[in-house]
Protein backbone atom coordinates (compact mmCIF):
# COMPACT_ATOMS: atom_id res chain seq x y z
CA UNK A 1 0.00 0.00 0.00
CA UNK A 2 2.83 2.29 0.85
CA UNK A 3 4.09 1.50 -3.05
CA UNK A 4 0.56 2.52 -4.42
CA UNK A 5 0.40 5.69 -2.56
CA UNK A 6 3.74 6.42 -3.47
CA UNK A 7 3.43 5.69 -7.22
CA UNK A 8 -0.06 7.89 -6.78
CA UNK A 9 1.94 10.85 -5.66
CA UNK A 10 4.50 10.33 -8.29
CA UNK A 11 1.92 10.46 -10.82
CA UNK A 12 0.21 13.43 -9.41
CA UNK A 13 3.40 15.61 -10.07
CA UNK A 14 2.99 15.00 -13.99
CA UNK A 15 0.81 17.09 -15.49
CA UNK A 16 -2.05 16.48 -17.45
CA UNK A 17 -3.02 18.52 -20.88
CA UNK A 18 -5.39 21.26 -19.97
CA UNK A 19 -8.04 22.41 -22.45
CA UNK A 20 -7.27 25.19 -24.87
CA UNK A 21 -8.04 29.01 -23.72
CA UNK A 22 -10.29 29.27 -27.11
CA UNK A 23 -12.61 26.51 -26.05
CA UNK A 24 -13.86 28.63 -22.65
CA UNK A 25 -14.02 32.10 -24.46
CA UNK A 26 -16.42 29.93 -27.24
CA UNK A 27 -18.53 27.92 -24.80
CA UNK A 28 -19.45 31.28 -22.87
CA UNK A 29 -20.40 32.76 -26.01
CA UNK A 30 -22.33 29.88 -27.28
CA UNK A 31 -23.90 29.70 -23.62
CA UNK A 32 -25.06 33.24 -23.70
CA UNK A 33 -26.84 32.82 -26.85
CA UNK A 34 -28.24 29.89 -25.86
CA UNK A 35 -29.67 31.54 -22.78
CA UNK A 36 -30.90 34.12 -24.79
CA UNK A 37 -33.00 32.09 -27.10
CA UNK A 38 -34.69 30.19 -24.24
CA UNK A 39 -36.33 33.33 -22.65
CA UNK A 40 -37.31 34.64 -26.07
CA UNK A 41 -39.20 31.03 -26.37
CA UNK A 42 -40.50 31.52 -22.62
CA UNK A 43 -41.96 34.97 -23.48
CA UNK A 44 -43.46 33.81 -26.57
CA UNK A 45 -44.71 30.96 -24.89
CA UNK A 46 -45.85 33.20 -22.12
CA UNK A 47 -47.71 35.37 -25.05
CA UNK A 48 -49.45 32.70 -26.66
CA UNK A 49 -50.87 31.57 -23.28
CA UNK A 50 -52.19 34.69 -22.71
CA UNK A 51 -53.73 35.60 -25.81
CA UNK A 52 -55.43 32.61 -25.84
CA UNK A 53 -56.95 33.29 -21.87
CA UNK A 54 -58.01 36.51 -23.42
CA UNK A 55 -59.86 34.88 -26.37
CA UNK A 56 -61.59 32.64 -24.35
CA UNK A 57 -62.85 35.07 -21.82
CA UNK A 58 -63.46 37.70 -24.81
CA UNK A 59 -66.19 35.05 -26.11
CA UNK A 60 -67.35 34.04 -22.63
CA UNK A 61 -68.37 37.83 -22.57
CA UNK A 62 -70.00 38.16 -25.79
CA UNK A 63 -71.97 34.89 -25.39
CA UNK A 64 -73.39 36.47 -22.31
CA UNK A 65 -74.07 39.55 -23.54
CA UNK A 66 -76.14 37.98 -26.71
CA UNK A 67 -78.16 35.58 -24.58
CA UNK A 68 -79.36 38.33 -22.36
CA UNK A 69 -80.02 41.32 -24.94
CA UNK A 70 -81.78 39.32 -27.70
CA UNK A 71 -85.15 40.16 -28.81
CA UNK A 72 -88.94 38.42 -28.20
CA UNK A 73 -90.03 35.75 -30.40
CA UNK A 74 -91.01 37.04 -34.18
CA UNK A 75 -94.50 36.77 -34.60
CA UNK A 76 -96.40 39.57 -32.78
CA UNK A 77 -98.07 39.17 -29.21
CA UNK A 78 -99.21 35.97 -27.92
CA UNK A 79 -96.58 33.89 -29.57
CA UNK A 80 -94.78 32.60 -26.82
CA UNK A 81 -92.56 30.66 -28.81
CA UNK A 82 -93.22 27.50 -26.65
CA UNK A 83 -94.90 24.53 -29.11
CA UNK A 84 -98.30 23.34 -27.78
CA UNK A 85 -98.74 19.58 -28.88
CA UNK A 86 -102.01 19.17 -27.49
CA UNK A 87 -104.46 17.71 -29.91
CA UNK A 88 -107.21 20.33 -30.60
CA UNK A 89 -110.71 20.58 -32.46
CA UNK A 90 -111.36 21.05 -36.21
CA UNK A 91 -113.03 24.30 -35.04
CA UNK A 92 -110.01 25.37 -32.93
CA UNK A 93 -107.65 24.82 -36.19
CA UNK A 94 -110.26 26.93 -38.15
CA UNK A 95 -110.19 29.80 -35.37
CA UNK A 96 -106.43 30.25 -35.74
CA UNK A 97 -106.35 30.09 -39.33
CA UNK A 98 -108.53 33.11 -39.61
CA UNK A 99 -106.32 34.67 -36.79
CA UNK A 100 -103.44 34.35 -38.82
CA UNK A 101 -104.86 35.41 -41.93
CA UNK A 102 -105.91 38.47 -40.82
CA UNK A 103 -102.53 39.37 -39.49
CA UNK A 104 -100.75 38.93 -42.41
CA UNK A 105 -103.31 39.97 -44.65
CA UNK A 106 -105.64 42.42 -43.56
CA UNK A 107 -109.34 42.52 -45.33
CA UNK A 108 -108.09 40.27 -47.74
CA UNK A 109 -109.59 37.22 -48.97
CA UNK A 110 -109.55 34.34 -46.22
CA UNK A 111 -111.61 31.51 -47.39
CA UNK A 112 -109.43 28.66 -47.18
CA UNK A 113 -108.49 26.68 -50.86
CA UNK A 114 -111.32 24.21 -51.89
CA UNK A 115 -113.86 25.11 -49.75
CA UNK B 1 -6.76 17.78 -2.15
CA UNK B 2 -10.67 18.09 -2.33
CA UNK B 3 -11.68 21.49 -1.37
CA UNK B 4 -15.17 22.18 -2.42
CA UNK B 5 -17.99 19.43 -1.88
CA UNK B 6 -21.10 18.89 -3.83
CA UNK B 7 -22.91 21.80 -1.48
CA UNK B 8 -20.95 24.30 -3.45
CA UNK B 9 -22.04 22.62 -7.24
CA UNK B 10 -26.12 22.55 -6.05
CA UNK B 11 -25.44 27.10 -5.14
CA UNK B 12 -23.69 27.01 -8.93
CA UNK B 13 -26.26 24.85 -10.48
CA UNK B 14 -29.19 27.31 -8.78
CA UNK B 15 -27.26 30.08 -9.74
CA UNK B 16 -27.13 28.87 -13.63
CA UNK B 17 -30.70 27.67 -13.18
CA UNK B 18 -31.61 31.83 -13.21
CA UNK B 19 -29.41 32.85 -16.12
CA UNK B 20 -26.03 33.49 -14.34
CA UNK B 21 -23.01 32.57 -16.71
CA UNK B 22 -20.93 33.25 -13.99
CA UNK B 23 -22.01 29.73 -12.42
CA UNK B 24 -21.16 28.26 -16.05
CA UNK B 25 -17.53 29.80 -15.14
CA UNK B 26 -17.40 28.49 -12.05
CA UNK B 27 -17.89 25.23 -13.38
CA UNK B 28 -15.85 24.94 -16.36
CA UNK B 29 -12.88 26.27 -14.01
CA UNK B 30 -13.79 22.81 -11.58
CA UNK B 31 -14.03 20.25 -13.77
CA UNK B 32 -12.92 21.40 -17.43
CA UNK B 33 -9.72 20.17 -17.42
CA UNK B 34 -11.44 16.73 -15.78
CA UNK B 35 -14.10 16.28 -18.82
CA UNK B 36 -11.44 17.49 -21.41
CA UNK B 37 -8.21 14.64 -20.37
CA UNK B 38 -11.35 12.18 -20.17
CA UNK B 39 -12.47 13.07 -23.70
CA UNK B 40 -8.46 12.63 -24.86
CA UNK B 41 -9.11 9.33 -24.42
CA UNK B 42 -12.30 8.29 -26.25
CA UNK B 43 -12.04 10.59 -29.29
CA UNK B 44 -9.72 10.66 -32.06
CA UNK B 45 -8.53 14.39 -32.11
CA UNK B 46 -8.14 17.58 -30.27
CA UNK B 47 -11.28 19.23 -31.93
CA UNK B 48 -13.26 16.31 -31.23
CA UNK B 49 -12.05 16.14 -27.49
CA UNK B 50 -12.75 20.36 -27.68
CA UNK B 51 -16.02 19.93 -29.40
CA UNK B 52 -17.44 17.67 -27.33
CA UNK B 53 -16.16 19.49 -24.15
CA UNK B 54 -18.22 22.28 -24.58
CA UNK B 55 -21.05 20.30 -26.03
CA UNK B 56 -21.05 18.68 -22.52
CA UNK B 57 -21.55 22.02 -20.74
CA UNK B 58 -23.67 23.37 -22.89
CA UNK B 59 -25.96 20.54 -21.66
CA UNK B 60 -26.31 21.99 -18.88
CA UNK B 61 -27.56 25.26 -20.31
CA UNK B 62 -30.11 23.40 -22.38
CA UNK B 63 -31.69 22.07 -19.14
CA UNK B 64 -33.08 25.38 -18.27
CA UNK B 65 -34.39 25.39 -14.91
CA UNK B 66 -34.06 21.77 -14.39
CA UNK B 67 -30.16 21.69 -14.08
CA UNK B 68 -30.95 22.11 -10.66
CA UNK B 69 -31.80 18.72 -10.50
CA UNK B 70 -28.55 17.17 -10.77
CA UNK B 71 -27.43 15.63 -7.77
CA UNK B 72 -23.58 15.50 -9.21
CA UNK B 73 -22.42 17.62 -11.85
CA UNK B 74 -18.97 15.87 -12.22
CA UNK B 75 -21.33 12.28 -12.71
CA UNK B 76 -23.55 14.43 -14.98
CA UNK B 77 -20.65 15.96 -17.31
CA UNK B 78 -18.41 12.90 -17.58
CA UNK B 79 -21.18 10.97 -18.58
CA UNK B 80 -22.53 13.35 -20.84
CA UNK B 81 -19.39 13.55 -22.66
CA UNK B 82 -18.68 9.76 -22.86
CA UNK B 83 -22.13 9.20 -24.59
CA UNK B 84 -21.24 12.21 -26.96
CA UNK B 85 -18.28 10.97 -27.56
CA UNK B 86 -19.41 7.54 -28.37
CA UNK B 87 -21.89 8.80 -30.57
CA UNK B 88 -19.40 11.14 -32.23
CA UNK B 89 -17.05 7.71 -33.55
CA UNK B 90 -19.93 4.79 -33.22
CA UNK B 91 -18.70 3.49 -36.55
CA UNK B 92 -14.96 4.22 -36.24
CA UNK B 93 -12.19 1.51 -35.31
CA UNK B 94 -11.40 2.38 -31.90
CA UNK B 95 -7.90 3.96 -31.81
CA UNK B 96 -5.00 3.78 -29.31
CA UNK B 97 -4.12 6.35 -27.55
CA UNK B 98 -0.53 6.10 -29.01
CA UNK B 99 -2.11 7.08 -32.27
CA UNK B 100 -4.32 10.05 -31.14
CA UNK B 101 -3.21 13.36 -32.01
CA UNK B 102 -3.93 14.28 -28.67
CA UNK B 103 -1.07 13.43 -25.87
CA UNK B 104 -2.66 13.15 -22.39
CA UNK B 105 0.13 14.57 -20.68
CA UNK B 106 1.31 18.22 -21.27
CA UNK B 107 4.56 17.94 -22.65
CA UNK B 108 4.72 21.57 -23.45
CA UNK B 109 4.62 22.65 -19.88
CA UNK B 110 5.91 19.70 -17.61
CA UNK B 111 6.12 21.80 -14.26
CA UNK B 112 8.51 21.32 -11.96
CA UNK B 113 10.55 17.93 -12.01
CA UNK B 114 8.98 15.06 -9.82
CA UNK B 115 10.04 12.03 -9.43
CA UNK B 116 8.79 10.55 -12.76
CA UNK B 117 9.27 12.14 -16.47
CA UNK B 118 6.10 13.52 -17.83
CA UNK B 119 7.39 11.68 -21.14
CA UNK B 120 7.43 7.99 -19.19
CA UNK B 121 4.25 8.57 -17.93
CA UNK B 122 2.81 9.41 -21.13
CA UNK B 123 4.74 6.37 -22.83
CA UNK B 124 3.57 4.27 -19.76
CA UNK B 125 -0.14 5.04 -19.93
CA UNK B 126 0.01 4.76 -23.54
CA UNK B 127 0.67 1.29 -22.72
CA UNK B 128 -2.57 0.69 -20.65
CA UNK B 129 -5.56 -0.84 -21.80
CA UNK B 130 -8.10 2.30 -22.29
CA UNK B 131 -10.16 0.71 -19.33
CA UNK B 132 -7.38 0.71 -16.93
CA UNK B 133 -6.12 4.16 -18.24
CA UNK B 134 -9.29 5.79 -17.45
CA UNK B 135 -9.80 4.85 -14.16
CA UNK B 136 -6.39 5.63 -13.08
CA UNK B 137 -6.83 9.35 -14.97
CA UNK B 138 -9.84 9.81 -12.68
CA UNK B 139 -9.06 7.98 -9.45
CA UNK B 140 -5.04 9.75 -9.00
CA UNK B 141 -5.54 12.56 -10.92
CA UNK B 142 -9.28 13.33 -10.29
CA UNK B 143 -9.51 11.57 -6.77
CA UNK B 144 -13.00 10.69 -7.54
CA UNK B 145 -13.99 7.70 -5.35
CA UNK B 146 -14.64 4.16 -6.73
CA UNK B 147 -18.51 4.62 -6.10
CA UNK B 148 -18.19 7.84 -8.62
CA UNK B 149 -15.94 5.92 -11.59
CA UNK B 150 -18.35 2.92 -11.04
CA UNK B 151 -21.44 5.58 -12.20
CA UNK B 152 -19.55 7.26 -15.06
CA UNK B 153 -18.41 3.98 -16.52
CA UNK B 154 -21.33 1.62 -15.87
CA UNK B 155 -19.54 -1.02 -13.94
CA UNK B 156 -19.48 -2.01 -10.49
CA UNK B 157 -17.46 -0.56 -7.35
CA UNK B 158 -15.43 -3.92 -7.72
CA UNK B 159 -14.46 -3.67 -11.34
CA UNK B 160 -13.50 -0.36 -11.34
CA UNK B 161 -11.00 -1.27 -8.30
CA UNK B 162 -9.63 -3.82 -9.80
CA UNK B 163 -9.08 -2.48 -13.36
CA UNK B 164 -7.81 0.38 -10.76
CA UNK B 165 -5.25 -1.88 -9.14
CA UNK B 166 -3.87 -3.71 -11.98
CA UNK B 167 -3.32 -0.22 -13.90
CA UNK B 168 -1.27 0.65 -11.06
CA UNK B 169 0.88 -2.81 -11.13
CA UNK B 170 1.42 -1.98 -14.36
CA UNK B 171 2.24 1.06 -14.22
CA UNK B 172 4.50 0.54 -11.43
CA UNK B 173 6.17 -2.49 -13.98
CA UNK B 174 6.85 0.37 -16.54
CA UNK B 175 7.96 3.55 -14.70
CA UNK B 176 10.33 1.32 -12.14
CA UNK B 177 11.57 -0.05 -15.63
CA UNK B 178 11.99 3.64 -16.97
CA UNK B 179 13.65 5.04 -13.75
CA UNK B 180 15.81 1.94 -13.66
CA UNK B 181 14.78 0.53 -10.46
Amino acid sequence: MGNESRLEEGLRGVRLRRPPAHVRSELLLAAHREARSQRRLRRMTWALVAAAALLLVVNMVALHIYSTTAGPPVGGPGVTGEINLTPVSYEAIQERYHAISNAVVPNGDHSPRGE
Amino acid sequence: MRTVGPEEDCCLLSALGRGDMSALDALYDKYGALIYQFLILHTRTREDAEDVLQEAFLSLIERGRGVTSIRNVKAYLLKVALNKASHLHRRAAPVSLSERDADLVDLDDPGPEGVFRSVDVRDALEQLPLAQCEVIILKVWHELTFAEIAEVLDVSINTAASRYRYGLEKLQQTLGGANGK
